[in-house]
């Protein structure tokens, strides 16, 4: 299983690198703006951390299911397949992959915004300050009140919800290639596969979501909604093993 | 008996690609599975090799039911080039190494030697001939007990051909057995035991090489003309 992770890990490391240097070069930027007191080049840094931390984690999850789509529709399966490797090992340890892939992906970018911080600190305040600026620029951004239990199970619906995704689409991509092998037609029915998938996903969230009725009861169902996602997502994982196990043909 | 295919089928749609196909492969042996593009060679090899599923038919692996770990023993060679295009030629042995434990990374340098291949070059780079030759090292460095080699001889020069030939038969021994599919019968006549003639899916002709001479008289070479001419 190892074996197969490390693997799976290389095949995605080159996006990774190239995340590692435009976050240096962020950081670089912040930092500048910061002993140079340009407050505008703090700002600018900071936004783009957060816009490419959005754009980074949703290309990760992609590219997890454009390795796999590659790992079936070309010549390049057979190095997977010839293996004396269940189709249920090789999944597992493309989703292990694809799951450290984002934790990497959120480490690189958390060690960035505390590069930043820290810099910031060195400069200006102290932590408590620091945390204080933070919550009253997001509630003024988001007109919100931050809770922090609450960003916490934000924070792990988004994670499980991502895991949810990729799940969607190792499903989509296996039942179409196994359908369709290797037309060109399949990629764009995995699409819509996928899109089925998720909005059944999403359509039986907004069910559980309904059942709350008030804010005593919201984070209760907030937590239910994260279980049935990771139910699902369990069913979604088990099924394309079995399709990839019984079915597929590279 | 190292392998039992019984009554084997797969269909691409409504297309056949084998059809009702039945073949022992007895160990110690060299067959040459021949016939033409599309006849069903590959599609064979590759529900063989478990990399084509949902056929009908049984196929017996040293008597028990194929299953994924029989590829720890069962060495395919792809007639495309597979290799992933991150690796160079040394990363494809380290590979093999991490995935089989029967492969052999001295013997597999010492092909690569002989095929003049270097190992810091790159997979993907590699013409199609020397891509060829890397295929066949990766292969035959596993000291598998079925070998499935799928048009060995494709992409290679005259020259060249002649070193896989002996490569090959040096890689056999009383405990595997080799499969080789080829159309280019006049190159491996005199290395094969058996010949297995297919045609659009289905066996024609099969039998060891004596018997085949006997019976009709004729070389396999040109009884293959007489089969598809």
């Amino acid at each position: 299983m190892l074996k197969l992770f490390k693997y799976e890990w290389k095949k995605q490391m080159g996006s990774k690198l190239i995340i590692g240097l435009v976050l240096l070069a962020l950081c670089a930027f912040y930092i500048l703006g910061t002993l140079l007191k340009k407050d505008s080049w703090e700002g600018i840094a900071m936004v783009l951390l957060m816009l490419i931390g959005m754009f980074a984690a949703i290309y990760v999850g992609i590219e997890s299911l454009l390795v796999l789509n590659r790992d079936i529709r070309t010549k390049e399966s057979y190095m997977l397949f010839m293996l004396p490797k269940s189709a249920y090992q090789i999944l597992t340890a493309k989703i292990l992959a694809a799951i450290c892939q984002i934790l990497l992906t959120m480490l690189m970018f958390g060690a960035a915004f505390m590069v930043c911080f820290t810099a910031y600190m060195a400069a200006n305040e102290s932590l408590a300050e620091m945390l204080n600026f933070l919550r009253q620029y997001i509630e003024r951004i988001f007109e919100v009140e931050i809770e922090w239990d609450m960003v916490l199970l934000v924070l792990i619906s988004m994670f499980v919800s991502w895991i949810s995704m990729i799940a969607s689409g190792f499903a989509a991509i296996i039942s179409v290639r196994t359908v369709l092998s290797r037309t060109k037609l399949a990629g764009v029915l995995a699409v819509v596969v996928y899109l089925l998938i998720t909005w059944g996903t999403n359509w039986l969230n907004g069910r559980i979501n309904a059942l709350s009725t008030g804010p005593d009861t919201e984070m209760l169902y907030y937590c239910l909604g994260i279980g049935a996602m990771a139910v699902v997502t369990v069913i979604l994982l088990v099924f394309s093993g079995w399709m990839a196990e019984k079915k597929l043909s590279v | 008996m190292l392998l039992e295919c019984s009554n084997l089928a797969k269909y691409y749609g409504r297309k056949p690609a084998v059809r009702n196909i039945s073949l022992n492969l007895e160990t110690g042996h060299i067959y040459g599975l021949l016939g033409p593009n599309g006849s069903g060679k590959t599609t064979w090899m590759k529900m063989v090799s478990g990399l084509v599923k949902s056929w009908k038919g049984s196929i017996l692996y040293q008597g028990q039911p194929l299953n994924y770990r029989d590829k720890a023993e069962i060495a395919y060679m792809s007639t495309e080039p597979f290799f992933y295009s991150f690796m160079k030629i040394r990363d494809v042995g380290t590979y093999y190494k991490d995935f089989f434990a029967d492969f052999d990374a001295d013997r597999f340098s010492r092909l690569l030697e002989r095929m003049e291949l270097d190992p810091n070059d790159k997979a993907r780079t590699l013409s199609s001939g020397m891509a060829a030759k890397l295929k066949l090292a990766a292969t035959l460095a596993r000291d598998a007990k079925l070998y499935l080699l799928d048009e060995p001889l494709n992409g290679i020069d005259l020259v060249a051909r002649d070193r896989i030939m002996e490569t090959i038969v040096e890689t056999s021994s009383p405990n595997n057995t080799i499969v080789m599919s080829t159309h280019l019968v006049d190159e491996i006549e005199d290395t094969i035991d058996g010949a297995i003639f297919v045609k659009e899916g289905e066996i024609v002709l099969a039998g060891s090489i004596g018997e085949i001479r006997a019976q009709y008289d004729e070389s396999v070479a040109d009884l293959y003309r007489k089969i598809y001419g």
